[in-house]
């Protein structure tokens, strides 16, 4: 016979609220305990993955440390909807409370059912989750007004709008605050700004390249992707970093989208709750498919993700695995990527502008004017078919970056960066007045509504087609361009001139 | 305008020839100058290839100052005709029906209004008289009068091209054919002049003007149309090729106005792009 505290009762059935996330994707889980006599055990049940059910060791350990009772009865856990699999240790909180609730050492909530997410440590301390933010604002949605969470993901939760954030260090905290012996605060909310911008390089730094640095300007303004190809050392991987520095400030809705998908990798904290600055991935070419553009089981957000809103730079892109490098093509298309797997799909958002870097041939000097190229022309033919025509196609904007003469060396300081940003900020407030944060995401119909051609450049481009200088896949991409141009020039019709610099920007190389 | 074969304006190489119409309708204008002229003609239906040649005669000839005639029918005359255009030199059509009844798709219509600018659209037939199957054959024979050389350009075993240069032939006028894959349905009339010898082998521009070159007057050679900004960058890229961004530091213009310039020269054909962002002049359009 197992003797048992005496204010521990036989049974009990008590719930708790939790948050299941699947992608980008949170759905308010109930968890059902159930105390009931039989052999001391504790089954997890609603199709959890390991990391839940390994819960009950954390949660066994966490409240007899903090001076709790754990029942040795048969103990049943139950995370409604069962149907839905769950993965992670975001439960353990919940299933601990709904355990000390239906043994009786919580007083009966009654109204108070505050959504709780926190993973346990044994000595009763909570830890953080991954991807509270999005369990947060999701929850908010489905009418939950209450959360209680890791101090670490305090800050993050507060960013969240119509729901009462509470942060706890401890269950006892927590308990505390349920049986109202000692109410914690609310958690202020967080004022999003703009952080102080970090980029390394301004373009007041970069000499000469005066057509990178347009292109750049009008990926920035329009959202398009750009490639830049030319010999090694002239300066390529200087104006990538310095494409920061002109990408415009962030709306709320998207720093808001941006940071869910960083808050689900796990990369926001207590120091940066929300992202300061529209992010910048330079992955290595060395990575995998999977890390590229997501998945893994249970899925994770890839490089492409992580640069939602912002900017994806491959280096040396010929170099990028094949698979990696084909799998881009539908978030580079559709501005996100779902993921399948055995299960379930999850969708994340993968709208990066993609600033993609190559050498014109294998040595690298193919058409420098000071070094000769070593390379056989078959050779430079594989090499450059290493980008297949759909990835191609998906990149609007190609410029050749050339060896910069001494001459532009000498010339006084480029441009700054400061300088080419407002220019972008007048054009993305042109693309909001027709209902999208930049002119890649018009649709086809609107695009077509929006880009009235003056006559001459509808002439250019009807010669376009007919000297097959352009696709029927190209046309709209072009007039997708040109739409950005004029909007540089603050025009509101597309001019000739601003059709032929999209032509010459579209140009194969 | 109507010039009958008395008239001194009537051109004098068709005056000479026998069956030469009695009235010439004429819009736009026809020049001392036009006496040196080559026709380009070839099928309506041509490929790629029979595309890229008429283009490049029809540029090359009018750069050198020859005056580019044809019939402005689909395909190859009308790229013969469009090419001169482009090059800024003269270019006659003749049209196998009156001057109100042209019927033609808007582009080649377009094309007809550009021609009636810089040269001359011209007809035997009154204004209501309806192109028909007979008054096409008999329209070539003044495409053959009025150039000193036929070149055909594409022409099937059947072909209106091959009634030009049979008229040609019958006013003692020199008959050029450019050759083709020898199974290419398009290339089987213009390589059975050549195997008959009727005709000599047209490789390009040169070919035909090493012939009618002996006849060029020393004349000043036509200007090609060009902007001050699109005549700098040209003569910029006459030698070798150079880098957009070079161009745009030397000419000191921004960047985006060279790159829009650059993409409407490649246009009309007069510069090639050779890859990572560099442009050259085409040959035969240096130091116009």
């Amino acid at each position: 016979m197992a003797t048992l505290a005496a204010d521990v009762p036989a049974r009990g059935l008590a719930t708790a609220q939790a948050c299941a996330l699947w992608g980008l994707e949170a759905q308010l889980v109930r968890v059902e305990v159930d105390v009931s006599p039989g052999l001391p055990s504790m089954h997890v049940v609603g199709l959890a993955d390991t990391a839940v059910r390994e819960s009950r060791d954390r949660i066994r350990s966490a409240l007899r440390n903090s001076g709790f009772e754990f029942p040795l009865r048969r103990i049943t856990v139950n995370l409604a909807p069962a149907d839905r699999r769950k993965e992670g240790t975001g439960f353990d909180l919940a299933i601990a409370i709904g355990v000390l609730r239906a043994s009786g050492q919580i007083a009966a909530h009654g109204d108070a059912d505050p959504l709780l997410i926190a993973e346990l440590a044994l000595d009763g301390s909570l830890r953080p989750v991954r991807g509270c933010l999005p369990r947060v604002a999701s929850a908010a949605t489905q009418g939950a007004r209450e959360a209680i969470v890791a101090s670490a993901n305090a800050a993050e939760a507060a960013a969240v709008d119509g729901i009462a954030v509470r942060a706890a260090s401890t269950v006892r905290e927590v308990v505390a605050h349920l049986d109202a012996t000692a109410p914690i605060a609310c958690v202020a909310p967080v004022v999003a700004a703009d952080g102080p911008l970090d980029v390394e390089v301004d373009f007041a730094d970069v000499a000469g390249q005066a057509s990178a640095r347009r292109a750049l300007e009008i990926a920035a303004a329009g959202g398009h992707n750009v490639l830049l190809i030319g010999p090694p050392g002239t300066g390529k991987t200087l104006l990538a970093r310095a494409f920061p520095g002109i990408l415009p400030s962030f709306t709320p809705r998207e720093r808001f989208e941006a940071s869910v998908v960083h808050s689900v990798a796990g990369l926001l904290g207590p120091d940066r709750p929300l992202l300061a600055a529209r992010p910048y991935r330079a992955p290595h070419h060395t990575l995998s498919a999977i890390a590229l553009v997501g998945g893994a089981s249970p899925p994770r957000p890839g490089e492409v993700s992580l640069a939602h809103r912002g900017a994806l730079f491959l280096d040396e892109l010929a170099e990028y695995p094949p698979p990696a490098l084909e799998a881009l093509r539908e978030p580079l298309e559709d501005g996100r990527i779902t993921i399948s797997r055995a299960g379930a799909a999850a969708t994340y958002p993968a709208r990066a502008i993609l600033i993609a870097a190559m050498n014109p041939c294998p040595c690298g000097f193919f058409g420098d004017a000071d070094r000769e190229c070593r390379c056989l022309p078959e050779q430079v033919g594989r090499y450059r078919a290493r980008i297949s025509g759909p990835l191609l196609d998906r990149i609007d904007l190609r410029v050749g970056v050339p060896r910069v003469e001494a001459a532009a060396l000498r010339a006084g300081p480029a441009e700054s960066s400061a300088a080419i940003r407002a220019r972008v900020e007048r054009a993305r407030a042109r693309a909001r007045a027709r209902g999208v944060l930049a002119n890649v995401e018009l649709p086809l119909s609107q695009l077509r509504r929006w880009s009235r051609l003056a006559g001459e450049a509808h002439l250019l481009l009807e010669r376009a087609v007919a000297k097959e200088r352009l696709s029927s896949r190209g046309y709209h991409r072009v007039i997708r361009v040109a739409r950005t141009i004029a909007d540089l020039d603050d025009g509101d019709e597309i001019a000739e001139r601003h059709l032929a610099e999209a032509l010459s920007l579209h140009r194969e190389l | 305008m109507i010039l009958a074969r008395s008239d001194p304006a009537y051109p004098a190489h068709l005056a000479q020839c026998d069956d030469a119409p009695a009235r010439l309708h004429v819009r736009g204008t026809l020049r001392r100058e036009d006496e040196i002229a080559v026709a380009v003609v070839g099928t309506r239906a041509m490929t790629s290839y029979g595309e890229r040649v008429a283009r490049d005669l029809g540029r090359d000839l009018a750069l050198a100052g020859v005056t580019v005639v044809s019939g402005l029918a689909h395909g190859v005359d009308q790229t013969v005709h469009g090419a001169a255009l482009d090059a800024g030199g003269r270019t006659i059509a003749v049209l196998g029906c009156g001057l109100a009844r042209f019927r033609g798709s808007v582009v080649r219509r377009r094309l007809l209004e550009r021609i009636v600018i810089t040269g001359a659209v011209v007809t035997e037939y009154d204004d209501d008289v309806s192109g028909s199957p007979w008054t096409f054959p008999e329209r070539n024979r003044i495409i053959a009068g009025l150039a000193l050389a036929t070149v055909v350009v594409e022409a099937g075993a059947p072909s209106g091209a091959l009634i030009t240069a049979a008229r040609a032939l019958d006013y003692d006028r020199a008959v050029f054919a450019v050759p083709g894959s020898v199974y290419g349905p398009k290339s089987v009339g213009c390589n059975r002049l050549i195997a008959e010898g009727r005709a000599r082998l047209c490789r390009g521009a040169a070919d035909v003007l090493t012939e009618v070159g002996a006849m060029l007057p020393a004349r000043e050679l036509p200007r090609l149309p060009l902007s001050p900004v699109e005549r700098a960058i040209l003569d910029a890229v006459a030698g070798e090729a150079r880098h957009i961004d070079e161009l745009a530091r030397d000419a000191r213009r921004p960047v985006e106005e060279v790159s829009a310039t650059l993409t409407l020269l490649e246009l009309r054909d007069l510069v090639r792009g050779v890859g990572d962002g560099r442009f050259v002049a085409r040959t035969n359009v240096t130091a116009r």
